[in-house]
């Protein structure tokens, strides 16, 4: 996958951005608050829709500006397309060659991994963070996945405000939401188990190559649910804990509180591993993504590091650039040091300051 | 302030559903300089919509008499009843020209998270007419989107210990899809795919 040309207007202090990056590396260098990350965020959102970090879509709009948008011409598996997506409070819109597309037809033309300093708390942080990290390789490799976790998402909320605001037949009521919660948390834990079951031996190899100590990094899918029998076994949760479930007005069991567990040499690695081990870990997991991702889709995805070396040690961060010079993939690297990028051939330098990107 | 009659218009027809503010502009201007009668015709029929438009006391459709054609056209299966959410899916289904059966329609469907409970729907008198006796089967034709699929899991609950067979559309429909904008033949295939719930 490659971005042969990236345009950015009004989007954060990003005012009219035209680059025409190198098919591999691209750094991006500049001192702090100058609009570096707000460059990754463009692409991510091209590829996502989504920002990586603003809350509301207004927050992407440049100060006292009415719209933002970005573009970015974009190859995937020799085609290339145009993908747009235009900003307003409240707004924001995809489209493809010119045409309009919904959520759903816009995705799968154009994939993005994201590398931040925020996933080396990874395996030590809440839960949260590694479903989303589960549930971003999914949805990156099987788009449909997307609906999925909406229905989901929709059903648990509307079992909550049952649980909460009670109302006509409201055990009749709640019967209902089990059995829906339970048929939609299928597809859920299926696609998140047959991804770790993809994951795993990468994540073991990657885990072995970046420490080289012989200890093994197990990964597995964390459930109170009896994954023999999904369907049947939330139901049985879901009955056990109505009264539970009830006093506290939410739902104490599913997909959504499940977890992504880490296993050093047969032990939880957030409890026993180093500090060092815990970075090796992160850059395990993501490596593994990586390679994954570039199996299932036939074309490497385009990856966003922001940052990511000053968080590293030398030696870790060394294997992180080996890494990257042994993917065939494009890059897009933020540093507020270029000498941290270790990389010498086919890399492109851009200055950004006060938000114009310059060469 | 704005009381003139041009922006009164505009500013009604911008609180229809799917109307901004430039497309009410529009159609304001369109009826002012449309010819003879129109704008009294116009207003002639939003007042009698309104006046004269009532829920059928059986199926619970609009209708300007009670009952309904639908509910007093001998030639419709009484046994077989469509529960559909609103009287647009009630009119999808019946341009098919397929169905022969008659309808009830809920006015909605049950979502916790707008606040719509089943005592919002007209369930109650669905189970009136069920407990007549004269019905055979309820075919449940709400949309296969999450409240479609929830009301139509609590429609199931309550009816069959009544002893009635409830059957439920078959997911011809996209799952998410909405029956009202879906075409003849995905609606024929759903209803004939029905399976018991
Ligand atoms: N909506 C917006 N409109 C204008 N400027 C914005 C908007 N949102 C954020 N900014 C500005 O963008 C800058 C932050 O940009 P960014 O996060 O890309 O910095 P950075 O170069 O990555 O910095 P660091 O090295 O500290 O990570 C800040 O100066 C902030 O005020
Ligand atoms: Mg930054
Ligand atoms: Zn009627």
């Amino acid at each position: 996958m490659r971005i042969h040309a990236l345009e950015a207007r009004q989007f954060r202090n990003l005012e009219n951005v035209l680059m025409e990056p190198h098919p591999r590396f691209n750094v991006l260098s500049g001192d702090n608050g100058h609009g570096k990350t707000n460059v990754l965020e463009a692409i991510y959102l091209l590829g996502t829709l989504r920002s990586f970090r603003a809350g509301k879509t207004e927050e992407m709009v440049r100060f006292g500006q009415p719209q933002a948008s970005v573009r970015a011409r974009v190859e995937k598996l020799q085609t290339t397309r145009l993908l747009e997506v235009n900003l307003r409070p409240g707004h924001k819109h995809g489209r493809v060659d010119g045409k309009g597309a919904r959520a759903i037809d816009y995705f799968g033309g154009f994939n993005v991994v994201l590398f931040a300093p925020e996933d080396l708390r990874l395996p030590k942080g809440p839960p949260a963070g590694r479903r989303r990290f589960l549930d971003r390789a999914v949805w990156n490799a099987h788009p449909a996945y997307l609906g999925e976790v909406q229905t989901y998402e929709r059903v648990h909320k509307s079992r909550n405000a049952v649980l909460r605001d009670g109302g006509a037949n409201v055990e009749q009521m709640i019967d209902v939401y089990d059995e829906q919660l339970a048929r939609a948390a299928v597809a859920i834990i299926t696609r998140r188990r047959a991804l770790l079951d993809d994951l795993a031996p990468r994540v073991r190899a990657a885990f072995d190559r970046v420490t080289q100590t012989g200890l093994t990094l197990g990964i597995a899918y964390e459930t109170t649910l009896d994954i023999s029998n999904i369907e049947y076994s939330m139901r049985e949760k879901l009955t056990a804990d109505r009264r539970k479930d009830l006093a506290r007005g939410a739902t104490s069991s599913g997909p959504h509180v499940d977890d992504l567990e880490l296993v050093l040499d047969g032990k939880p690695a957030r409890t026993y591993a180093s500090q060092g081990q815990l970075r090796a870990i992160v850059l395990a997991l993501k490596i593994a993504e990586i390679e994954f991702l570039r199996e299932k889709l036939g074309d490497a995805p385009v990856l966003l590091l922001d940052d990511v070396s000053s968080e590293l040690d030398p030696t870790r961060n060394a294997q992180l650039f080996d890494f990257l010079k042994s993917v065939p993939c494009q890059a897009f690297i933020t540093t507020t040091h270029p000498g941290h990028v270790l990389l010498a051939e086919e890399r492109l330098d851009f200055q950004v300051v006060a938000g114009v990107v310059g060469r | 302030m704005a009381t003139d009659p041009i922006s009164r218009l505009i500013r009604e027809l911008a609180k229809l559903p799917g109307i901004g503010e430039k497309t009410a502009s529009r159609l304001a201007f369109h009826i002012l300089r449309a010819p003879g009668e129109y704008a009294r015709d116009l207003a002639q029929s939003l007042i009698e919509v309104k006046e004269k438009i009532r829920l059928c006391g059986t199926c619970m459709n609009l209708t300007e008499q009670d009952p309904c054609a639908l509910c007093s056209d001998v030639r419709r299966d009484a046994t077989i009843v469509a529960v559909v959410a609103t009287p647009p899916d009630l009119y999808a289904i019946e341009r098919t020209g397929g169905f022969r059966g008659r309808y009830h329609v809920l006015h909605g469907v049950l979502s916790p998270l707008e606040g719509i409970g089943p005592d919002d729907l007209r369930i109650k008198e669905l189970l009136g007419r069920v407990a007549k006796g004269e019905l055979k089967e309820l075919i449940v034709a709400t949309s296969p989107n999450v409240e479609g699929e929830a009301t139509a899991l609590y429609l199931a609950k309550v009816l069959r210990p009544l002893g009635i067979k409830v059957t439920r559309i078959a997911s011809g429909l996209a799952v998410g899809g909405e029956l009202e904008y879906a075409d003849g033949v995905t609606i024929t295939r759903a209803l004939e795919g029905r399976r018991e719930m």
